[in-house]
This record gives C-alpha cells, structure tokens and sequence, in this order.
C-alpha cells in the first residue's frame, strides 16, 4: 500500500509543477490578447457569451510554445505512421506531401460557377477578352498517388467538368494541368511539400505557358525574343528548409518536414508602380520588381518558421489582397489585364506584370465592390479568371450569380 | 467548459485549485468557493443556461424544506412531492421532449403544430435528477434537509459532475459536504484518476471519434462496405465507452483532489457475459439512480409475480432510454435492452457460469448493435447502418476504406481494447506488489502519467477533434 500511494505522489507532485509552471506561462502569453478583448467588450448579459467566446479564442491561440506542442503531436503522428492526422484534416501522398482532402463519391456540380463566369464574360465590352486559367491541383493526375483508402476529393473531376461547361459556353481556357509533368520540373518538385501551393519555379513555368496562350491570341507577340519567359534572365535565390506552409503549419515540422523555397526575381531592369487596398490598408510602392513587387518581411525572418505573416508565398505581390494594381512603367503600351484569381496565381501574375503594362488583381474574398462593374468601367484588354480546382466554391465566385442566389445571399 | 480544454487545464483547475487550498481552514469558504466556481464553469459554456439551473436550484430548495416540515402529513408530503416531480420533470419535458412530442403529434394526426427550437442546457438531465433526489432523500430521512440554499446549489451545480455525472444520490454526498477531509494522498490519487481519464477522453475516445463518425455519416445514407460498418460500430463502441467512463473518471479524480469521493460509475463493462452483468458495470450511478427512485417504488424484483417484475422492467428501461435522447433511437435502445434483461431474468441466463465465452460474445454482441441504434440520427438510417453491417445491400464485405481506418487506427483500436479490460487495474497491482523491480516501476508510473498529460495537451493545443457527445443527455 506504501507502494502504490508513493508513485501516486510522486505524480501528484509533478502534475502540480507542471500544471502550475504551464498555467502561469500561458497567463502570460494571453493576459494581452485577454486584457484587450475585456477592454473593448459590450458588457450586456446578451451578449455575455460572445465575450466568452472571444476569451476562449484569445486562450486558445495564444497557449505558450504553441506551436512546440503541435510539433510534439504531429512527432506522435509520425511515429505511429499516420497518413492522415486530425480527421483528414490533412493527409499524406505516398512520396510525403501534404494534401487538402474531404470523403467524396464522385467530382461536384460546377455548371452554376461556370455559367458565372460566362455572365461576366458577356458583360465585358466587346474589346475586352476573356479567359480562364486553370491553375494545377496538388494532387497531379499521372504523378501522385494516395496510401491505399486516404480518400480523394476529384478537385481534377471537379475542374474538368468546369472547363468543359466554359468551352461549351464559348470561353476561352488554358488548362495549366495539362503539360505539367513535361515541363522539365521534377515532378516531385512542383509543388511545396508542407504547402498547398505551387513552387516558385512552377509558376515561373505557368508564366511561360500563359504569354505562349496570349501569343496565340494577339497579332503582337508579348515576349518575341524569349527574353522575359527565360528563367536565365533571372535571380533564382534558393532557400534551403525555409518554409513552412499553410498545411505544415496544422502539423509540425516532425510530421513532414520543411520545403526550401526559390525567391525569383528579374535580372533586368525593371520600373513599377504597386498599389494594393485590402479593407481600410491601402498602399503605394514604386520602383523595381525586387522592391515593389516584392515583400522582403517573410525572407527577413530567418529559417522554417510558422508565423502567419512570415509565410514565404507570400513575398510576391503581399500575397492575397482585395485589390492590387501593377503599372509596368516600360511597358507603357503594352496590354491590361485584369485577374480574378485565387493564391495560386499571384506569383506567376508578378511575372506576367514583366510583358503587360498594368495589371489588376481581384481577390473575390476580400474585394468588396462589384467586380463586374469594375471590369466594365476599367480600360482592358484581357480578363482572365483564375481560380484553381480546389476553390471552385461559390466563395470564390461572388459576381453573376441568379437574382434568386442573390435574395438568397442577402438573407442569409 | 469541457474538461478536455486548455481553459479548463490551464485557468480554471489550477486557480480553483489553488485558491481551494488557500481557504482550506473554512468548510463554509470552500463551499462558497466551490460554488461559484461550478457556476462559472457552467456558465462558461451558455451563460443564459444558468439562469435555469438557478430556477432548479431554488424551487427544490423549497420542496426539500416544505417535504422536511410536513413529512409526517402523508397526503401533504405526497402531494409535495407530485408537484416536485412535475416542475423537475416538466422543466426536463420542455427543454428535452416537447419538440419531440410535437413532431409525434405531427406525424400521428397530421396537425401541423409548430415546432419550436428549443436549446438543450447541457447537462439538464444530470442536474434535474440530482433535483430529485434531493428532495426524496430528504423525505425519506436518507439526508438531512439543508436550511442553507447555497449547499442545496452546490449538490446540484458541483463542477465535476456538472456536465456528464456520475449522478450523485444526496444522501451519498451530503455529509461529505459538511465533514469531508481533503489529505494529500487523495489529492495524489485524484491527480493521477484525473490524467487517466483525460487520456481516455482525448486519446482513445476522440481518436475513435473519427473512425465512427465516419462510418456512421457514410453508411448511414449510403452503401459502406459491411467490415467498415462493423468497424465504425466497434469504434462507437469504443468510444462511448472511453468517453464516459472518462469524464467519469476526471469527475472523481477532480472530487478527490477536493476530498469528496464520488461512487465508481464503470466497471469494465465490455467484459461482461450478459445484459444484465453489463447494467451492472456501465453507468453504474444512472442505473442505481432508477433502481432507487423508480424500480424499488414501483416493488422491483420482489413483486408477486414475475408479470409485474416485467412491467417494473419495462417502464425502468423505457425511461432510461429516453433519459438518454428525445428520438425513436433511445426508445428502441432502452428497449432492446429491456428485452434482453427481461429474459436474461426468466431464464436465469445472467447466474449462469457456463460457456463464458460465449456468453461474452454473446453480450457484447447485443452491446454493439444496441450502440448502432443509439449513434444513429433516427431510426431509418439505424436501419440502413444495420443492413450495411450484415450485407443486406450487396455492399460487398471489403473496401480500403477499412483497410486505411484499421492501418491509421491500429495502435487505437488495440489500446481501446486492452483497456476495456482491467489490465490497468492488473499492472498497477503488479507494479504496486512489484518486489523485485519495486523501485524502477515506482519511477516509471508517474513518468508514463505525467507524460500521457503532456501528450494529451499536445492534442489539444493542436486542436484535434474533440467531440462532446452529452448534448443529447
């Protein structure tokens, strides 16, 4: 009996250490958060349980050494050779990638979000082209490969059937799924590793196949020589194990490592005018691409980390912001374009901004006009529409719906 | 406020805790404190919830003192009592039943009624049963009756019970209120019941979660293979299990670490050889709560004939059923089990010592069926479920899919199972009796429970699933 009391003691003992030790700590981490969120609450009984909730949210992302504990589990993870961590929250293919995936019977019904985009198309004037981009799903169809039974969610079904009620329609598309795996990248190495989006160096590619398209659709080629659409003509700076992204963030570094990460950015000479507005944050900035284009916070911070607002991706163009434009001051004649786009496509726009005069860029989340009316009071040539397989959700296609969707919107 | 939250491990405990043990020379100051800590930790999850709990409290107040002055007036005290169990069971009605009942209505006579939406206060049924049975106790002389309302309130809100149990009968916990003593070993021995039952909840149970919801969300509707059905409803199994016998193990440990010491609410179950054996072990304080307040009244098993013991049965069973859920799945699954108890008790099925094995598979058998009826939304899609599990659609025996849940799973599947059985119990004796390796294994318990804690809170900081499965209760 001395027996079994002594060892329950003993634990007793560390339990109360380390319970107050962490305790203590995690006071410190959220007693700001906290003390801020008590500041500005609305003290009525009603509304007693939003400010709980914001309390508990305030408690939650601020736990001390957050992200050491994810870490720790997703070590667990790996060691029990988990494909899936989190209620398939993320899983694994079978060369170590992290994927988005969801239990599904078969591709979704896109013809609704299709015919949006044909609305759009009809309304733009008659100078104004317009053309989806169909940016590549993670999962490459002919590369990647699933652990038996990791369930998949046919974004690619999803997207065929996307593109052909577009082509049906009459709207011009360029499916960058196609040729991928002939685009002389690894095909292990086009996409991030802890990250959902493509490599650098694979949008530099899409970049290539885009001003290819174009060339096809306008008497004036964009990039004649070659030049712009030559990576040698560029800086190509590799960072090794620098990157950890959206999907490596939900597990730790211990589950599936880092990614390295190439910051490409031209070696000419280059003139620009970068102005973004994303809610009340607006701002302009001039100069190369380097110093436009580019943020260089999330390079400043040294080595794989998981602050949000370190995230690699998103040295180009600050990431996904409601509204940008691009003026390349050399290319004062050269075409404007507009992009509807998702996160996918903001690297290989910075490199289009290289043979274009001005460009636009319309986030669907966070744009709050109406992205029609601004397509037909702005001077274009070309709308491209760009949302990648995994986003084709209504989210992500605010404009042309039904008068009926609408009403329904508007009460909901 | 979930046991399983940062919140809870982090705020809550360690201030309650400490400031528990500041105020450890006053029992009325540790009451005070206590209570007001459970009405917080109540409120934390719908703080207007609290405003019932307090209605509760205080009507039963006064049926306690009003049953205590005229016990001894039998029509009074009865029609006391009738008018208790009417507020009690009509609040528990209009919370839990009555958009039931009205889609009853609705479907029976084709009314049309309005069916409103009524929010469910987390853990009515917990705290409305500790309602009554403070007042009967008190009647029955079983408890002294409390002249101090603040004391009535901390019986029925004390936290570690709050949300999912044990149900504490009053005159269990009555003096322990008053006259308990908080000593270190039962601090460390809550301690270390606390952590156990912490990793049931976030590392099996939850783990289990997964796979079951699953199962249940595909082969509810649709076609799964039927060794993905019959794994979905061996996870349920499991799941159910290490959740409640979970929160019912933090409850105790959480009770001790404060020197109350709550009733065992499972033993084992999943080892039992029949129905009746396996009442015995699950939700032990639930099934003594019926025995004590309907069973035994309506003459339980010592009634003239073995008719009446039926009936007894029957409305003990039907009630525990519904208890559990205001859908046709509770009614069937308190019924099955009714059934299965009923004949058990004819046939003296659950005194026999013969074919173990069989028996055991036979129990647990009925057991997991019972939890597909009970997991399930309505009775349509149990059905569906259940054809699934025996291939009634041609939906073939295998599919990766189960291969994946058991390859993703093993290592939970394995521990869920080992641990439904009392091989913990077995290893902690051996380790306690231990006499050649006495003093490494005293060592390597408190690391391997202090470790599990560390774990655990790295699934919960990640924010894994964490299903709460008490909203139906």
């Amino acid at each position: 009996m001395h027996s079994f009391f002594a060892k329950k003691r003993m634990t007793a003992f560390l339990f109360i250490l380390v319970l107050a030790t962490l305790s203590i700590l995690n006071i410190m981490q959220s007693f700001g958060p906290m003390k801020k969120t008590l500041a500005s609450a609305d003290y009525r009984f009603s509304n007693a349980k939003g400010i709980i909730n914001e309390l508990d949210a305030d408690i939650n992302e601020h736990v001390f050494e957050k992200f050491g504990f994810i870490e720790a589990y997703g070590y667990l993870q790996s060691l029990m050779g988990k494909n899936e961590e989190n209620n398939f929250e993320v899983v694994k293919d079978t060369e170590g990638k992290l994927h988005y995936t969801y239990f599904a019977t078969g591709p979704t019904d896109t013809k609704e979000l299709s015919e949006r985009v044909a609305k759009l198309g009809a309304q733009l004037g008659a100078k104004t082209k317009l053309t989806y981009v169909m940016t590549p799903d993670k999962y490459v169809r002919g590369h990647t490969a699933f652990p038996e039974g990791i369930p998949y969610n046919y974004n690619n079904e999803s997207a065929d059937g996307f593109l052909t009620h577009l082509n049906e329609a009459g709207i011009d598309t360029l499916d960058l799924r196609e040729g991928l795996l002939e685009s002389g990248i690894p095909a292990k190495d086009l996409f991030f590793t802890t990250d959902h989006h493509w490599k650098i160096k694979t949008a530099f590619w899409a970049f290539g196949q885009l001003v290819h398209h174009l060339d096809g659709m306008y008497n004036k080629p964009l990039d004649p020589n070659h030049y712009f659409t030559d990576i040698s003509n560029y800086n190509v700076i590799p960072y090794k194990d620098f990157f950890i992204g959206s999907q490596g963030r939900k597990t730790g570094k211990y589950y599936a490592g880092d990614d390295d990460f190439d910051l490409i950015y031209p070696k000419f000479k280059t003139n620009y005018s970068f102005y973004f507005k994303t809610g009340e944050t607006e701002a302009t900035l001039n100069g190369r691409f380097e110093d436009s284009l580019l943020t260089t916070y999330p390079l400043n911070v040294k080595g794989a980390t998981y602050d949000l607002t370190a995230d690699k991706y998103f040295t180009y163009l600050y990431g996904n912001q409601g509204i940008v434009h691009v003026t390349n001051k050399d290319k004062a004649n050269g075409l404007k374009v507009m992009f509807i786009k998702d996160s996918l496509a903001v690297p290989m726009i910075s490199f289009l901004s290289t043979v274009v005069s001005d460009v636009y860029l319309i986030d669907p989340r966070y744009y709050t006009g109406d992205i029609i009316d601004f397509a037909k009071k702005t001077d274009l040539d070309h709308v491209f529409v760009s949302i990648s397989p995994q986003d084709l959700v209504d989210e992500f296609f605010p404009y042309g719906k039904n008068k009926t969707e609408n009403q329904g919107a508007r009460s909901k | 406020m979930l046991f399983s939250s940062v919140v809870f491990l982090f705020y809550f405990l360690p201030l309650v805790l400490g400031l528990y043990y500041i105020l450890r020379f006053s029992v009325t100051l540790k009451n005070m404190l206590l209570l007001v800590a459970s009405l917080f930790f109540y409120a934390w999850g719908e703080p207007r919830f609290v405003l019932v709990m307090l209605v509760s409290i205080a009507l039963n107040y006064v049926f306690a003192l009003l049953v205590d002055k005229y016990r001894d007036r039998r029509n009074a005290a009865y029609t006391i009592i009738t008018v208790m169990l009417a507020a009690n069971l009509g609040m528990l009605f209009v919370y839990k039943y009555l958009a039931f009942a009205l889609r009853i209505v609705n479907e029976s006579t084709g009314f049309g009624l309005n069916i409103p939406h009524i929010a469910l206060p987390l853990g009515i049924s917990f705290f409305t049963f500790h309602a009554i049975s403070y007042v009967i106790d008190v009647y029955r002389g079983h408890g002294s009756v409390q002249k101090n309302p603040f004391y009535v309130a901390l019986y029925i809100s004390f936290f570690p019970q709050l949300v999912a149990g044990p149900i504490l009968r009053y005159n269990m916990i009555a003096d322990q209120m008053i006259h308990r003593k908080e000593s270190w070993d039962k601090f460390a021995v809550g301690c270390c019941r606390f952590i156990v039952g912490l990793s049931k909840k976030v590392l099996l149970s939850n783990s289990m979660a997964i796979v079951a919801d699953h199962a249940f969300s595909m082969g509810g509707t649709g076609d799964i293979a039927s060794s993905l059905a019959w794994l979905g409803a061996i996870a349920y199994t499991l799941q159910i299990y290490f959740d409640f016998s979970g929160y019912s193990d933090m409850a105790i440990g959480l009770a001790l670490m404060f020197g109350f010491k709550f009733e065992e609410n499972f033993k084992y179950p999943y080892i039992s050889c029949s129905i009746t054996e396996f009442w015995r072990r699950w939700h032990i304080s639930l099934g003594t709560w019926f025995k004590e307040y309907v069973y035994f009244p309506l003459g339980g098993s010592r009634v003239s004939n073995k008719d009446k013991m039926i009936r007894n049965l029957l409305v003990v069973w039907g009630l525990t059923g519904i208890w559990h859920g205001a859908e046709w799945t509770f009614v069937i699954w308190g019924l099955i089990n009714f059934a299965f108890i009923a004949l058990e008790k004819i046939f003296n099925l659950d005194k026999s010592t013969r074919m173990a094995p069989l028996r055991h598979f036979y129990a647990m058998f009925v057991v997991v069926i019972g939890w597909v009826i009970f997991r399930s939304p309505d009775l349509l899609q149990a059905g569906n479920y259940l054809g699934n599990m025996f291939g009634l659609y041609g939906n073939g025996f295998w599919s990766d899919t189960t291969w994946m849940f058991m390859k993703e799973y093993a290592l939970f599947f394995i521990l869920g199972i080992l641990f439904s059985t009392p091989i913990a119990l077995r290893m902690n004796k051996w380790m306690v009796d231990g006499v050649r390796f006495g003093k490494p294994l005293e060592l390597i318990y408190p690391v391997t429970i202090i470790a599990l804690f560390l774990v655990c809170v790295s699934y919960l900081v990640k924010g894994t699933y964490n299903p709460f499965i008490y909203f139906n209760f």
